[in-house]
């Protein structure tokens, strides 16, 4: 059979949404039956059947009408929704999903779902055999695939069901079809790139207007309003990256609720905050740092039903997941009440670890942060759900990367609040310009809680240390932390001037730089791979005056600069 | 196998007083000598970085790599190549022309004594009494760390 591959594409892509729909769909109904969604759930079936059978996917058409058949039923209200049918529907969800994805690139692919076929036909059956009645449409195409269909059920005409499934598709065909247009990542970043390069050239064209604006009021009014607009061009086109949480929130409830079937523990979960928008980027990223956090919180966290109401805790489990959108990026919060951890196992577990020291004097916040080191597990026994070498290092290090944060607040007995940050977008940040030794550099603007501008001879700086607001920090030359020794060193000699106050865990690190020459947004580029990896850089970025600026990572170097300082102390 | 005219072009550059060429495919653009902004931590004859359009591109310069001086002047040029690892750009002297070698022309397992280590040498061209050395300059501007150690 030939397939006309643009064709099963776009099948695919719309038969994907419709399935993300079909989840939706599922989880809702799990929390009481309702007419409407029967009726969506059986637009979906319908629609992906026809879809299929179009392009020539026969063997999913067929597939799908079996699990339609089912739908109708229901729909029609010869069924009770049972937990049981819910778990048949997902279960048909996941199939389909795959399916989909691989018919993608191989249309002839066939997977082997028959067993679970026969089991929901058999299951259907049976329900249904005391209520006798299956439409004709069902028996007579499902003949060939089922044996053990009810005889009697094959012959019972029920014309009722081809008149709703007409005015379900009607009912579609008349759905407004151009609010969405479906394109593809790679133009959308192509156009982002291109518009990014045009605003760069437009500060360029603006730095260097010179005595233009004197003689020409025309040339400068228009100079500015295209500035203006291309600004608002790069904003625009980087907003249609932006997606809403919603589908990660979607996939994360599913997974608590399969999980915890499987776990026979009992979860209500609550979601908020699914309108919420992030970067593509960020939110592809961010799906199995939060995966892992809910499976830990539904393993680990929540406690059997029994043992729940022997600790006068309702039967239910509850996982919260919210997220809110604040200035300065996305808050995620994911809290249960479940036993919560304890403060005191995870200081002895890292003190036999050998991750801290015995008379190290930790925060509560520092203690909880213990967990995210690498080489810590708090699971006693490695689960098949949690614990496969996968560790909530890994969710920290993907956070980091993302340039955002995890914060862990715990209580015995109540439950685990994990407070997941990050940046609205991972391309644009706000940006301070300093300067080391005659070279300009960047670095993000929320990696300094504070600057320190002072004039020659007002500081001692022979010392490593100064004392500031009350308490005394490490004084640390940023450049000779930065260059290596081996390496090319700028020879200019210049006068420090400034000290950057980055925070590091609960110290304050004083940083020495010549002086900041400004604040502006800068849009991050990865450096390629020829020049990538270098110590204490986190990317590079085109100027205003067109030159190429590199990103210096500060909270790198002051994590490097910190194990340096206790390195010196333990020798000391 | 047909060969496409291209393949026996070669563009011909000097770095110090010798004449060096690289396959004109290997070569994506010429382009007029730019002051390469500092990065920390990367070798000697690693110059900084540059602006092409938008994108940050590593400079090295091969002067240094020879072990020889590294004056600006009107003729200094950096050549653009889009490597597998991405865009890496090479500082020389002068770029003379293009030229097409024979394969007959060309002694592709030369032993000389050359300041290239031999893996990065794609061959020698005779070329009206002189002889032009073979680059394989994405190999060349690739393979070598680049970071200081």
């Amino acid at each position: 059979m030939d397939f006309d591959m643009e064709m099963i594409t776009s099948f695919c892509d719309e038969a994907l949404d419709s399935l993300t729909r079909w989840e939706q769909v599922c989880l809702e109904l799990s929390q009481g039956e309702n007419q409407d969604l029967y009726q969506e759930l059986f637009r979906l079936a319908h629609n992906i059947k026809g879809g299929s059978r179009a392009v020539g996917l026969i063997a999913m058409g067929d597939y799908v009408h079996q699990v339609e058949d089912g739908i109708t039923l229901l729909r029609d209200g010869q069924l009770k929704l049972s937990e049981k049918i819910i778990q048949f529907l997902l279960e048909s969800h996941k199939h389909l999903s795959e399916w989909i994805i691989e018919a993608k690139t191989e249309p002839a692919y066939l997977p082997d779902h028959q067993t679970f076929l026969n089991e929901f036909k058999s299951f259907f059956q049976q329900l249904n055999a005391v209520n006798s009645g299956v439409s004709s449409e069902t028996s007579t195409e499902s003949r060939t695939l089922s044996s053990g269909v009810h005889p009697e059920a094959r012959e019972m005409p029920q014309p009722e069901t081809q008149t709703t499934a007409k005015t379900a598709v009607n009912e579609k065909r008349k759905a407004p079809s151009n609010e969405t247009i479906r394109v593809s990542a790679q133009k959308l970043d192509q156009l982002i790139q291109v518009i990014g390069e045009l605003s760069i050239h437009q500060t360029i064209v603006w730095h260097t207007r010179g005595g233009q604006e004197n003689n020409n009021k025309i040339f400068t009014n228009s100079l500015q309003l295209s500035q203006k607009l291309t600004k608002e061009l790069y904003d625009r086109a980087l907003s249609l990256r932006m997606q809403p949480l919603q589908s990660v929130f979607q996939r994360l409830e599913r997974n608590i609720m399969d999980l915890s079937r499987s776990l026979e523990k009992a979860v209500k979960v609550e979601i908020s905050g699914g309108e919420v928008e992030l970067d593509k980027t960020v939110i592809e990223k961010i799906v199995d740092p939060l995966m892992h956090i809910v499976r830990n919180a539904v393993d680990h966290g929540i406690e059997r039903p029994a043992d729940r109401i022997m600790d006068d805790k309702p039967e239910f489990g509850t996982v919260a997941i919210h997220a809110r959108q604040d200035t300065f990026g996305v808050e995620l919060t994911i809290k249960d009440n479940g036993k919560g951890l304890s403060s005191q196992n995870i200081r002895a577990k890292a003190l036999e670890k050998g991750l801290i020291s015995e008379n190290k004097k930790l925060s509560e916040k520092e203690i909880f942060g213990l967990i995210l080191l690498p080489g810590f597990s708090t699971a006693e026994k490695i689960t098949d759900v949690s614990g496969r070498g996968v560790g909530m290092d890994v969710v920290k290090r993907t956070l980091d990367d993302l340039n955002g944060s995890i914060e862990i607040f715990s209580e015995v007995g109540k439950g685990t609040q994990f407070t997941v940050t990050l940046p609205t977008s991972v391309s644009i940040i706000d940006a301070l310009l300093i300067t080391l030794s005659g070279h300009n550099y960047v670095l993000p603007v929320g990696a300094i809680e504070e600057v320190i501008n002072f004039e020659e001879g007002e500081m001692d700086l022979s010392k490593k240390m100064i004392v500031h607001n009350d308490h005394v920090m490490p004084l640390q030359d940023l450049e000779s932390l930065l260059v290596a020794k081996a390496s090319r060193r700028p020879t200019e000699k210049t006068q420090k001037k400034a000290i950057l106050v980055c925070k590091h865990e609960s110290n304050k690190i004083g940083f020495l730089i010549d002086r900041v020459v400004g604040q502006q947004q800068v849009v991050i580029r990865p450096l390629n791979e020829n020049i990538n990896g270098s110590f204490g850089l986190l990317g590079g970025t085109i100027l205003g005056n067109g030159e190429p600026g590199l990103i210096i990572d500060m909270s790198a170097l002051a994590s490097h600069f910190a194990n340096e300082f206790r390195t010196k102390e333990r020798v000391a | 196998m047909s060969l496409n005219e291209n393949d026996y072009k070669y563009l011909v550059y000097k770095i110090g007083n010798e004449l060096y060429s690289s396959p004109l495919l290997s070569v994506r653009e010429v382009l007029e000598y730019q002051n390469p902004k500092y990065m920390p931590n990367m070798v000697h004859h690693f110059s900084g970085v540059i602006n092409v359009r938008g994108a940050i591109v590593g400079v090295l310069d091969l002067r240094l790599k020879f072990g020889l001086p590294n004056p600006v002047g009107p003729k200094t040029s950096i050549l653009l190549c889009d490597t597998g690892r991405g865009l890496i750009a090479a500082v020389v002297d002068s770029v003379e022309c293009v030229q097409e070698f024979a394969e007959t022309d060309v002694d592709r397992k030369p032993v000389v004594m050359s300041k290239v280590k031999q893996e990065y040498l794609a061959g020698v061209a005779k070329s009206k009494e002189q002889l032009v050395t073979i680059l394989d300059l994405h190999k060349f501007l690739t393979e070598e760390e680049l970071k200081a150690a």
